[in-house]
């Protein structure tokens, strides 16, 4: 058996059930003891496109992460983080301890809300025409072109909208997490789509729990602002601190 | 993260896997004597962007 470590949280936390405490440097290591054939790389890798099975797990490791900070404040760590013995855990947390203390006190009484956003391709694209005068400039240009010349035109106007896209989707994530600044005591993670591999750009908050009902407005507001250009922000919440536990 | 919301599968995943790690391609096996396993999940990852990515169009 090797053992699965949900988190990471302070001596005598409450224990979920099917959970042990590995204690070190007076912190306490969530784990369960699982298959180390089963959580080995090989068998995962081969299982890592099958979403039943990710899902089982990830359900499970959601359910211990909301039991476990029903008890107090916990480090969360991601799925699969996997050690060999207890000795290697409690090793573990003696070494980290100054900077395990310093994320449990940063995170103390927070919780974290992500606001992704995301962009319907067609309108997007025609905000992104009223945003840049260059863009509508060859939009007109190419309708009067001759066909050949208009094929070019068209190739330059795809690499331009491009470009302009990306630009503007920085711009946008940029404005909105200045504006979760100025108007939230918070803290904020931006995610760019490089980032995410291509997916949606999203913005981490670690927000204080009294701060929650400012957020919901603020995102009220901003979904106002940004949805006549094709702009839906997806606000999700509250998560265990992820981004903000290390 | 409560049951109250209906925060889907594929939100959950996408929290729960750490894309840091992923991208790094790492699969550690030990760091100095620390017997520390981080598992990259690089296929299911793409998979569940895309699907996030177009779930919603």
């Amino acid at each position: 058996m090797i053992l699965y470590v949900y988190a990471v949280g302070r001596a005598r936390h409450p224990l979920p059930d099917d959970v042990e405490a590995v204690d070190g440097g007076g912190l306490t290591a969530f784990v369960s003891p699982v298959d180390e054939v089963e959580f080995s790389q090989p068998v995962i890798d081969a299982r890592s496109k099958d979403l039943e099975w990710l899902g089982r797990i990830g359900y499970r490791h959601q359910s211990v992460m909301a039991e476990l900070m029903r008890g107090g404040t916990i480090i969360p760590l991601r799925a699969f983080t996997l050690f060999k013995t207890h000795a290697s855990v409690k090793h573990h947390l003696e070494e980290n301890r100054e900077q395990f203390e310093k994320i449990l006190e940063r995170i103390d009484g927070k919780q974290e809300w992500t606001l992704r956003i995301e962009f319907d391709p067609e309108r997007w694209r025609d905000a992104l025409s009223k945003r840049v005068a260059s863009l509508s400039a060859l939009e007109t240009e190419i309708e009067s072109a001759a066909p050949g010349k208009a094929f070019l035109l068209r190739k330059k106007l795809d690499d331009e909208r491009k470009k302009a896209s990306r630009e503007a989707e920085e711009q946008v994530a940029t404005e909105i997490e200045q504006a979760v600044l100025d108007k939230l005591e918070s803290e904020v993670v931006a995610e760019s789509r490089e980032r995410r591999d291509g997916a949606f750009p999203q913005i981490n908050v670690l927000l204080p729990r009294d701060e929650e009902a400012r957020l919901q407005e603020l995102h009220e507001e901003m979904a106002r602002r940004y949805g006549s250009e094709g702009i839906t922000l997806a606000l999700t919440g509250p998560w265990p601190p992820y981004t903000f536990a290390r | 993260m409560t049951e109250e919301r209906d925060l889907s599968l594929l939100e959950t995943l996408d929290h729960l896997l750490d894309r840091g790690v992923v991208i790094a391609g790492e699969a550690v096996i030990s760091i100095g004597d620390v017997d520390l396993l981080y598992l990259g999940l690089n296929i299911v990852l793409a998979n569940v962007d895309a699907v996030i990515r177009t779930g919603r169009k």
